[in-house]
């Protein structure tokens, strides 16, 4: 099932067991796709996979025990500070959840006169579409993209706007709910009706950063797929 | 154990969350804004203007010192709740009372330390550092690569300062350069410089423990929350002000599936 911007993702705790809140893990795969026309355009994600979430609520029955909206500015203003430092370097934040800053990296060239430079974590390592082209004499003016990052898999269920535009990564990440984020496990089996989480998906325009450069076409946006709560 | 504690007035678990409020900042130079917060224990405030409404071509995660006039700054920010003021006297972040030039806004900074109740703890290295916080605007606006021009710190690491400028010309405004200066910024470029997005919030801590415990304010009773800010210039109309409310809440899970919610 694909989930895009706008749609909401409803997952339900199973009625047994208990919860382990502090070890409960959403899991999903996110599919960036660029402009419908390539021509030296940049495009990534926010910082903080979890900008793509806009409102978040955990639900007892039909009664919202949280509701946060906004929820993906709360995230993005905790990540800032008090995640780790993401200047000139990358840490293991960059695994699960999408979070980077700048650290030195190759302008993409495959040659050996690979130029280094300051180079965006999530747009060169994560998960971003960089078309750029190098114009000129290798230098730091002039970088040529490194493509797809990490790969041009499409997401099931979501279409092409053109070849090689899409790149898609799996997340998993601890949403910052306050029931999921105390560490008292929650008796789901002796809650009458069932848990469940709403997660409505934010507008592209609030969640991805992009440099068009000459690009046109179809705008970029994103789908959401393989939706699993791990606990 | 579990059910005796069902039987014996319910089973408790803590928690904490988030409410949020969003006001225009009308292009004012000065804002009075009244929170409607209810919850029984506030544990701290945040105010933090943003981009509104959102492009593509910017950060929307960035929040700004001050979007005034390019050579101004955030004078100062107090809350009032219930009559009495939040901290005693007004947060300073222009370096003369009603100046135009930033002080940096350490005092600022360190009020948001004490709502995250990590004051002096520097083990941890953030990503907040004098490149995002506490700076106006720039002394001159900026295209990336076909995008939105703007003079706000909002390009996710598109730029590099390249120097403040001097008193006399811009009050010590940043200046804002890209790595890549090929084909009149038309085009892309892979590299990137060392400027991320703006992350300054005008913050309150209002909890007399450490976090740990339900000691936050008490909206409900007293009510009437309001933060009050002052910048040396009008604010640019495209902004909203938001503020976020972290509050402690309780469910009571008792026998009988009965789940009662306290906040």
């Amino acid at each position: 099932m694909t989930f895009l911007p706008g749609q909401v993702i409803r997952i339900e705790f199973p009625a047994q067991g208990y919860v382990n809140p502090i070890n409960t893990t959403l899991e999903f795969d996110v599919t960036l796709q660029a402009y419908g026309t390539a021509a030296n355009e940049i495009t990534r994600f926010q910082n903080n996979i979890q900008s793509i979430f806009n409102r978040v609520r955990l639900l007892y029955g039909a009664t919202p025990l949280e509701d946060i909206i906004n929820y993906n500015m709360i995230v993005r203003a905790l990540t800032e500070w008090t995640s780790t430092n993401q200047t000139g370097t990358m840490d293991q934040t960059s695994i699960s959840e999408g979070i980077g800053g700048v650290t030195f990296g190759s302008d993409g060239s495959a040659t050996t006169a690979s130029v280094q430079g300051l180079v965006n974590v999530r747009q060169a390592y994560i998960q971003g579409c960089d078309n750029s082209t190098m114009t000129t004499a290798l230098n730091l003016s002039n970088g040529i993209g490194p493509g797809m990052v990490p790969n041009n898999i499409l997401g099931t269920g979501l279409t092409t706007a053109g070849t090689n535009r899409n790149c898609t990564r799996r997340y998993q990440v601890n949403l910052a709910l306050g029931l999921l984020t105390q560490d008292k496990l929650i008796p789901v089996k002796y809650m009458a009706s069932q848990l469940a989480i709403e997660i409505t998906l934010e507008q592209p325009t609030a969640c991805i950063f992009t440099q068009p450069g000459g690009a046109s076409g179809a705008v970029p946006t994103y789908g959401v797929t393989n939706v699993n709560l791990i606990p | 154990m579990f059910l005796k504690g069902l039987q014996d007035g319910g089973v408790p678990i803590k928690f904490s969350s988030w409410h949020t409020f969003i006001f225009s900042t009308a292009g004012a130079s000065n804002v009075n804004l009244q929170v409607q917060e209810r919850s029984r224990s506030v544990k701290a405030l945040f105010t933090m203007q943003r981009r509104q409404p959102y492009l593509m071509t910017t950060d929307s995660g960035a929040t700004f010192f001050d979007t005034g006039a390019t050579a101004n700054t955030m004078n100062n920010y107090q809350w009032r709740i219930g009559g009495r003021y939040f901290p005693a006297q007004p947060v300073q972040n222009s370096l003369a009372l009603g100046g135009a030039v930033t002080n940096g806004g350490c005092e600022a900074y360190v009020e948001l330390q004490k709502a995250l109740n990590v004051v002096g703890d520097y083990r941890l290295s953030t990503s907040a550092n004098v490149l995002r916080w506490g700076l106006g605007r720039a002394s001159a606006s900026i295209t990336p690569a076909s995008g939105t021009a703007t003079a706000d710190n909002e390009l996710d690491y598109v730029c590099n300062q390249s120097k403040y400028t001097s008193l006399t010309a811009s009050n010590g405004s940043p200046t804002y350069a890209y790595v890549s200066q090929a084909a009149a910024n038309a085009t892309g470029n892979t590299f990137c410089g060392n400027v991320g997005s703006a992350c300054y919030a005008s913050a309150i801590d209002l909890e007399t423990s450490n976090g740990v415990e339900i000691s936050g304010l008490n909206a409900e009773e007293q009510s009437d929350i309001s933060f009050i800010a002052n910048w040396s210039a009008a604010q640019t109309v495209n902004y909203n002000l938001e503020v976020y409310s972290y509050f402690d809440a309780m469910i009571i899970l008792r026998e009988n599936n009965v789940l009662e919610l306290i906040q």
